[in-house]
């Protein structure tokens, strides 16, 4: 979140997914998906966009 | 419009102080490092996905196994280069050269990081117009004026040459 809140992308999405695994957790399809679209979702919108907070974590 | 404000300065900072220090010492003192900072955010339009040729970008260090040579990841100033990997590559064809991440998850399910099966099936399905091949690159790269001189352009070369309409970083 710091580097991304610094230089101010067009477009962010956080979630408190671990390190290593951005979209989700292995396995997790479902999960992957969700961030995925969510993301997705932003570029139908004009930038710039406020960061979005997902409810996603690895637990 | 810039990618980053106040370039000329981070780098005479960057030159000065972290990298000359490593220079001399051959230790990092992250302390003496300038994280970039904007006051301006780059302005766009909205797309729409259903038509939208879409680029995934990634900076998980993936590279065809066997066929790129790996990113130089023990590297301590950064590997800058670039991969482009295919859409319709197999994940049993791409490894990660990446020292900065744990590699347990995408090892155990690639999607983590590089969701070429969910993205291939979204376009078979008609929620994206397509994909074009994936900008790969190592994402520990220090020196933002490499990136920006180096990287970005290859990036934004290999876009132009595949016709993409948006792109998804999807860091590791």
């Amino acid at each position: 979140m710091g580097i991304t809140h610094r230089v101010l992308p067009p477009r962010a999405v956080y979630t408190r997914l671990n390190r290593g695994a951005t979209l989700g957790a292995p396995g997790n399809a479902d999960q992957q998906l969700r961030v995925l679209r969510a993301t997705l979702a932003l570029l139908e919108r004009p930038a710039p966009q406020e960061p979005i907070r997902l409810g996603e974590s690895a637990e | 419009m810039s990618i980053l404000d106040d370039h000329d300065s981070w780098d005479e900072n960057f030159q000065k102080g972290w990298l000359a220090r490593f220079r001399e010492t051959g230790q990092f003192y992250w302390d003496a490092y300038v994280r970039p900072k904007n006051k301006t955010t780059i302005t766009g339009p909205a797309i729409e996905l259903k038509s939208t040729r879409l680029m995934l970008v990634s900076s998980a260090g993936g590279y065809l196994r066997g066929e790129q040579k790996p990113f130089d990841a023990a590297n301590p100033l950064g590997d800058y280069s670039l991969r482009v990997i295919a859409a319709d590559t197999p994940f049993a064809y791409i490894a990660y050269a990446h020292e900065h991440y744990d590699h347990a998850a995408v090892d155990s399910d690639p999607q983590v990081l590089l969701p070429l099966g969910h993205l291939r099936q979204m376009a078979a399905q008609g929620e994206l117009g397509g994909l074009t091949a994936v900008a790969s690159f190592m994402g520990y790269q220090p020196d933002v004026s490499r990136l920006l001189n180096e990287t970005v352009p290859a990036i934004l070369e290999l876009a132009r040459a595949e016709k993409a309409q948006g792109a998804l970083l999807v860091p590791a």
